[in-house]
């Protein structure tokens, strides 16, 4: 995969998604609240550029280390950043007009996972705590 | 006997609700709602526009079409609600804003022709096609 586009519902905030995607879904509550459900994040290898719509990105920091950015007109949310890596932008598949086909990598916090819905595939499926251990946190470090 | 109400909020708390009660979850796979929440879209269905709010200074409104309006939190861009123009009643909740009990089924999939090819939920349920939801509703109507 070269490129691809990805946009917001008002079509305000345009982004391009390069090189090799694969996705990962975040069960934790905090993506629930924010999504409305499980965060179905797609990350590529060479990255994401924002090409259109800067200004009508609004970051909401809701964590010590990583902030959510959302389309202030049409309330679409669209990325995941840590703060040390501003640049580093995670996106999610609904944004993104996507190939078929690619990989679900894994899923995360999957013991936040609410009973009425799973998914079909079989990738790996992480606790919270697994997840925090593998970037050196404490469960009680995640902050709602 | 009072049934407790379920609670809800967005992620950074600015704005804080409560429903009546909750029987089933749906999801909607259009593309519209994978723009807007990124994913399927989740919701508890209320016909019967039982919501409160303690605090709704934030709900910003999305007219998405002539259909509907998509109401977020200004702070933190949490998707919350979907509601029907000249509808009163309804109100669409996304599930994951609400503390909801567990053993709700999940009812129905709709829009499932525009599904993408990344997920796919589990489990046995009717799966409708935009054009058969569609057609249900103005058969309701009717």
């Amino acid at each position: 995969m070269s490129a691809v586009t990805g946009q917001c519902l008002c079509g305000a905030v345009q982004a391009i998604g390069r090189g090799t995607a694969d996705i990962a879904i975040c069960h934790c509550k905090m993506c629930q609240r924010w999504h409305g459900g499980p965060s179905i994040a797609v990350n590529f290898s060479d990255g994401i550029q924002v090409v259109a719509g800067e200004d009508a990105l609004a970051w909401y920091r809701s964590s010590d280390w990583a902030e959510r950015g959302f389309c202030k007109t049409c309330g679409s949310t669209m990325f995941y950043r840590v703060i040390e890596a501003l640049d580093e932008l995670s996106g999610e598949g609904g944004s993104f007009d996507l190939p078929d086909g690619l990989p679900i990598r894994e899923h995360y916090f999957i013991d936040e996972k609410p009973d009425y819905y799973d998914f079909k595939d079989d990738a790996r499926r992480v606790t919270g705590a697994e997840v925090m251990a593998r970037y050196g946190m404490s469960p009680e470090g995640k902050s709602i | 006997m009072m049934s407790e109400r379920i609670q809800g909020q967005c992620l950074c708390g600015d704005v804080k609700f409560s429903i009546g009660s909750a029987q089933f979850v749906d999801a909607c796979h259009c593309r519209m709602c994978q723009r807007w929440t990124g994913g399927p879209f989740l919701a508890i269905d209320l016909y019967d526009g039982d919501v409160r709010f303690s605090s709704d200074a934030s709900v910003t409104w999305y007219n998405s079409s002539d259909h509907g309006r998509r109401g977020f939190c200004s702070i933190c861009g949490s998707n919350l609600f979907f509601r029907h123009t000249g509808d009163d009643k309804y109100w669409g909740v996304l599930s994951g804003s609400l503390d909801l009990p567990s053993g709700l089924p999940l009812r129905q999939e709709i829009y499932i022709d525009e599904k993408p090819d990344f997920y796919a939920l589990a489990g046995e349920r009717p799966l409708l096609t935009g054009a058969e939801h569609r057609a249900g509703i103005e058969g309701e109507k009717e």
